[in-house]
């Protein structure tokens, strides 16, 4: 399911890059950006769904790293995950100072999962396996889908997942971790 | 793989029932903190238990690349771009509050005051740190009274019982940019005070939204001088509580229709 690509190669690029931005070299950020912007802008979309929001979440987010570049610890994973972990944490954040947290669509939504890889937004090879992961999320039943994507795009635990679905914690607790369960389970079958 | 189960671990020590159920939630972070906390001391128990949450913390990664594809807009990366080119290095504004001796533990305890207290301590600093000359200090100092000067008279037409303020965050962790909104119910007048905001370029001004739900509408327009300080008087129609939150966004020279750039401070109106 993986594009073959040269990660290696591209994680000495990454790490190039950032110690060129330490260096404050503008151009290093730049073409971060090139690289990883589609990327940063799709999950900051697909979390605070207005695209306004979604652009001032991708510039918080490569104004963060020109900022701060050695808050990424290349030992603690690849950068292209610490970048869209702090682009989640950010729009996460957004989506809770605008109280908007709780307006989140709650019904799983089949078109979300339905488009994805349909545009490729990176040479990534991870984003290959990622829209791969979306398709079989897209298989889980309704109910399954709508918790982890909540859990996920939305950054709700078990107890505001009962109190924003109005459903026993029980309830939640089960279904999402069955959810879960047949989640891995095909994307482990997927891999084989 | 029977799902009720999970996979287990590959230890012969079966794992507690309840921690079985509650890895997924663990590895994919969708746990609460008390649940997080009481199931701390468990895993320290079972380190076997680790290898399945990795899977499922693994989960979790790979879903991080997993949102609908989408094409950012091509300004964005002109603005990007201007945004690294005025923005100040790493600690500097850190740096400078240490060396000033005013860091923000409660910087608008005493707005006038600290106004003062950061005015002078930052033009002391910029002194020897950036401008090394005498006749651009006084200047800066001139500037500075003046600006205090107005700043002075407002609180004075803010002397009344009903005053409340709102304190507004910078909109970008690592900029030391903030605002605080005083407004009097009362006489339906607000004042806002702007603090470490980037320098304008000639052809600039802040302009400051009002807004509640998706209507927006524009407060009025400020510059702000040398060290990042502004002021501006508005009077909110029909009232600031009429209005859930409020930001600020740099545009041309006249104001804009609607924001064209990001915010460098917004948050609620919490009246």
């Amino acid at each position: 399911m993986t594009m073959t690509a040269a990660p290696h190669d591209r994680a000495q690029q990454d790490r190039e890059l950032v110690a060129q931005i330490r260096r404050r070299d503008q151009q290093a950020l730049m073409a971060l950006y090139r690289r990883y912007g589609a990327l940063v802008y799709s999950l900051a979309l697909r979390v605070v769904r207005i695209p306004v929001a979604a652009e001032e979440v991708t510039q918080d987010v490569f104004l963060k790293v020109w900022q701060q570049p050695e808050r990424w610890d290349p030992a603690g994973g690849q950068f292209s995950s610490w970048l869209l972990t702090i682009t989640r944490n950010a729009a996460i954040d957004r989506l809770r100072k605008e109280q908007r947290h709780a307006a989140v669509q709650v019904e799983a939504s089949d078109e979300l999962w339905a488009t994805a890889g349909s545009n490729s937004v990176t040479d990534d090879p991870r984003w290959y396996d990622g829209q791969e992961l979306a398709r079989l999320v897209g298989r889980l039943p309704p109910e399954q889908r709508q918790l982890i994507e909540l859990a996920f795009f939305a950054g709700m635990t078990h107890s505001e997942l009962a109190e924003r679905l109005g459903l026993p914690l029980g309830t939640i607790k089960t279904r999402l971790r069955t959810g879960l369960l047949r989640l891995r389970s095909l994307w482990q079958n997927s891999a084989e | 793989m029977n799902e009720q189960q999970g996979s287990g671990a590959t230890s012969s020590r079966p794992l507690p029932p309840e921690l079985t159920e509650m890895l997924p939630a663990l590895g994919f972070g969708a746990a609460d903190a008390n649940e997080a906390e009481a199931f701390a001391a468990l895993l320290a128990d079972y380190p076997e238990a680790a290898a399945e949450m990795a899977e499922y913390a693994a989960l979790h990664e790979a879903l991080l690349f997993a949102a609908p594809p989408a094409q950012p807009p091509t300004h964005l990366a002109r603005r990007l771009e201007q945004a690294i080119t005025t923005a100040p290095a790493a600690g500097f504004w850190s740096r400078l509050r240490k060396a000033a001796g005013t860091e923000r533990a409660a910087p608008f305890a005493a707005p006038l005051r600290w106004a003062v207290g950061a005015a002078l301590a930052l033009l002391l600093l910029l002194s020897g740190y950036l401008l090394g000359a005498n006749r651009t200090l006084r200047q800066e100092l001139g500037t500075m009274g003046a600006q205090l000067e107005r700043q002075n008279l407002a609180l004075g037409l803010l002397a009344a019982d009903d005053v409340v303020r709102i304190e507004v965050p910078a909109a970008a962790d690592g900029s030391a940019a903030h605002a605080s909104v005083l407004w009097s119910p009362g006489y339906k007048v607000a004042i806002l005070y702007a603090e470490e905001f980037p320098a304008l370029s000639a052809d600039q001004v802040y302009q400051l939204w009002l807004v509640q739900g998706e209507e927006r509408i524009s407060g009025g327009l400020f510059t702000v001088s040398g060290t990042g300080s502004g002021t501006l008087v508005f009077l909110p129609e029909p009232g600031l509580d009429a209005f859930d939150r409020l930001g600020i966004t740099p545009e041309p020279a006249g104001g804009s229709p609607g924001p064209t750039s990001p915010a460098v401070v917004r948050g609620p109106i919490e009246l």
